[in-house]
């Protein structure tokens, strides 16, 4: 399901010095999907990603991103022109 | 404010239990009735059992939790994002048994076959079993 999308949310969460159940509460969501988010078995909503970077106070990129994506820039040039 | 959530959490751990639970005696409730229907002794009691539970089950996975029990806190976290993600898989699995029996009848219909007379009751069930073991499963796994 999260093919591509690397996950570094177990780093920030260790290093904050947290459980998984206690970083489930503050974000108010279920320990099974921070356990799954941190896993990779589920890519989490845009909401809940940016509910997670503020909590951490961090930005959405420190905590996911994409793994082996390449952005073309000439297609994004004539998609905006 | 700990203990509420840490309540909810207990919940929403159980809940694959449970809907484990209520797939397997769900199928043992439908080979009661279809025994029944074989015999041509219905009785209504077992028909009502098998319909409760049918529905019971569904209920356990595509219920929200109510408003007069949880807190609005508590339904976050039991029906947060990936429960409704299990949810939307389980009602594809529902989906599918049910197409596919719904098929099977279509084809003996036009093979001039006839089904048996359980064979909407199997249909039901295998639906709503479907549904309860993929979410039950789906929900353990993320348990662990």
């Amino acid at each position: 399901m999260s093919e591509g999308v690397e996950v570094r949310l177990r780093e920030w969460r260790t290093r904050a010095g947290l459980t998984q159940a206690a970083l489930a509460e503050a974000v108010g969501v279920s320990r099974k999907t921070v356990n799954t988010v941190e896993n990779g078995v589920f890519v989490p909503s845009t909401t809940l990603a940016l509910q997670l970077a503020d909590f951490f106070g961090c930005k959405v990129e420190d905590l996911f991103s994409l793994h082996g994506w390449e952005s073309n820039e000439s297609v994004r040039a004539e998609a905006i022109h | 404010m700990v203990d509420r959530v840490s309540r909810a959490e207990r919940f929403s751990a159980d809940r694959g239990k449970i809907c484990l639970i209520f797939s397997l005696v769900s199928v043992i409730w439908a080979v009661v009735l279809i025994d029944q229907v074989e015999s041509g002794q219905i009785h209504g009691i077992t028909v009502m059992a098998w319909a409760v539970w049918v529905f019971t089950t569904s209920m356990w996975v595509f219920g929200q939790p109510g408003r007069w029990k949880w807190t609005v806190r508590e339904r976050a976290v039991i029906n947060d994002e990936l429960t409704h993600e299990h949810q939307r898989s389980a009602a594809l699995a529902a989906l599918a048994a049910l197409g596919l029996g719904v098929a099977l009848g279509c084809v003996a219909v036009l093979a001039r076959v006839t089904l048996p007379a359980w064979w909407p009751i199997a249909a039901a069930t295998a639906g709503a079993c479907a549904a309860g073991l993929r979410f039950s499963w789906l929900q353990l796994r993320a348990s662990r």
